[in-house]
């Protein structure tokens, strides 16, 4: 009985808390819309959500919007599977050679702690302005620190338990594989997280300045010729992306945590 | 007979960056199959040092260390059980026989045999932290008595109980690991467990640890009956000995 009443309570709750999202958002979107059109906000500068649907069917007529998109979320994803391979490697490999990691540390703190967008017009010299630039831009917003993290969740693990596998005839490599990966999939998981949202702004970044395509080029291409709804646009479709990238995390994390715990 | 493991003159010394410990200093040690033996000591005096040493996971700095059995394991269980939490208690005590590639069906049966032993079948599937202390501690037994080690270490596998279960559960191990005659070392400062559990009882002294007395143990009871022990008239005098051995007559 007072389970019912427990579950019954927890499901309002979550019906509550869902609800109170959309009212936030619908609010926001009507006040905007109200306020444009009774000249409270200059819509030229804050454009309207009609303005920014007008603008949307306006871009898509001529075929652009979706692909700007596409490529922007393409990149993306690219620079986030690439990083996490690439930093979960070399955080590995750090794991093994303790005393490389020594030496390589400040190093990587050194180019963690550097603004990488003074990186960006670097790249475009050496690489051009193709998605190579983009992707790698976007690669070296979030490596290096993901390296640190990940390095530093994987030396945290318990000692205790790397004793047991030397207790039970295992190696370092058993070490890794039964103990450090396994117990560190939280952290790898949070890593995730934090870099698929450094991913796109460093893709962002590169598009500002080298992309001819993908949506940071619409952002300065609309400043530059004034059309602010675009870039308004732009910008609540970059907020969609990040909303669906979120998602897709949330659904790995909820398959991976299952697989290792089974 | 030969003996199964025999320790002449051993010596280590611990290093860091201020300097050199001296952990354990010349010992001897026999141990013949089948047998239990306990080693008592002050807190910290290398006794698990001793062990790891034992188990081959340090090396010896002076002296040598004879285990007389071509392919035999030692198995270690250490003071916490250490069992992984994304792991199931079933595949927690399979972690040994992966290691060592060694899932044959035997084996498997063996370790679902010792399941239904230690009374665990029922939680095979549970995770870790739904399980008491006691039957943890059970679980993690099963993991190194999976590997069929020739010699048992156990580095105080009951200190992380409560003593009521403690006392419930050193018996009932012990008495199991004894059934099956395993040869088996047990580290413990708890003085009626050891004298209470083993054939023979040696006594470390302060860091660095020497062997300070030697005590064989015959209790008249019955040998299964290990809480009985601590009624055997015998008992308490050597309780009184050990203590003396240990903590020198003015402390009593």
């Amino acid at each position: 009985m007072e389970q019912k009443i427990y579950e019954r309570n927890l499901i309002r709750n979550k019906r509550l808390i869902i609800a109170a999202r959309f009212l936030i958002l619908f609010s926001f979107i009507l006040i905007w819309e109200f306020a444009s059109r009774f000249g409270i906000i200059d819509s030229f500068f804050f454009s309207s959500p009609t303005g920014v649907i007008e603008s949307i069917h306006e871009v898509s007529l001529n075929g652009g919007i979706l692909v700007h998109t596409g490529v922007t979320l393409y990149e993306t994803m690219l620079s986030f599977v690439l990083t996490v391979l690439v930093s979960v490697l070399i955080a590995i490999l750090l794991w093994i050679f303790s005393t490389a990691a020594k030496v390589f540390e400040p190093f990587l703190v050194a180019l963690n702690s550097l603004p990488k967008s003074a990186l960006a017009p670097l790249l475009i010299v050496w690489l051009g302005t193709g998605s190579k630039t983009i992707i790698i831009a976007g690669m070296s917003v979030a490596i290096f620190g993901s390296i640190i993290n990940l390095y530093y969740g994987f030396k945290q693990s318990d000692e205790e338990s790397a004793k047991l596998i030397y207790t039970l005839g295992g190696t370092k490599k058993d070490v890794l594989l039964k103990i450090i990966l396994p117990g560190c999939v939280p952290v790898i998981l949070s890593n995730m997280k934090v870099n698929i949202g450094l991913c796109l702004v460093g893709v962002i970044i590169g598009e500002f300045l080298a992309a001819r395509r993908g949506l940071g080029y619409i952002i300065i291409y609309s400043t530059q010729v004034f059309k602010l709804d675009w870039l308004i646009m732009s910008i609540l479709i970059l907020c969609f992306i990040a909303l669906i990238l979120y998602f897709i995390l949330q659904f790995m994390e909820k398959k991976l945590t299952q697989f290792f715990m089974s | 007979m030969n003996p199964i493991l025999e320790l002449k003159n051993i010596h280590y010394n611990y290093h860091s960056a201020l300097g050199e410990t001296p952990a354990l200093s010349d010992i001897s040690l026999t141990l013949f199959k089948g047998e239990f033996v306990s080693i008592v000591g002050p807190s910290g005096c290398g006794k698990s040092t001793l062990l790891s040493l034992i188990a081959g996971l340090i090396k010896t700095d002076k002296g040598s260390i004879n285990f007389n059995h071509a392919d035999g394991f030692v198995g270690y269980m250490l003071q916490h059980d250490n069992l992984l939490e994304w792991r199931n208690i079933y595949k927690n005590c399979l972690l040994g026989l992966e290691i060592n590639k060694k899932l044959t069906k035997e084996n498997l049966e063996y370790v679902d045999h010792m399941l239904k032993q230690y009374h665990l079948e029922d939680f095979k599937y549970k995770k870790p932290s739904e399980l008491s202390g006691g039957m943890r501690q059970r679980a993690a037994l099963i993991r190194t008595l999976a590997l069929k080690p020739e010699l048992l270490l156990l580095d105080e596998p009951f200190s992380a109980l409560d003593s009521m279960t403690r006392l419930t559960v050193s018996e009932d191990i012990c008495k199991k690991i004894r059934k099956e005659g395993k040869t088996t070392i047990l580290v413990t400062h708890e003085l009626a467990e050891a004298i209470s559990l083993s054939d023979k009882v040696y006594v470390l002294s302060k860091r660095p640890a020497t062997i300070k007395a030697v005590f064989d143990i015959h209790l008249t009871k019955d040998p299964d009956d290990i809480l009985g022990a601590r009624k055997a008239p015998e008992f308490q005098n050597y309780f009184q000995k050990i203590w003396e051995a240990l903590y020198g007559t003015e402390n009593l």
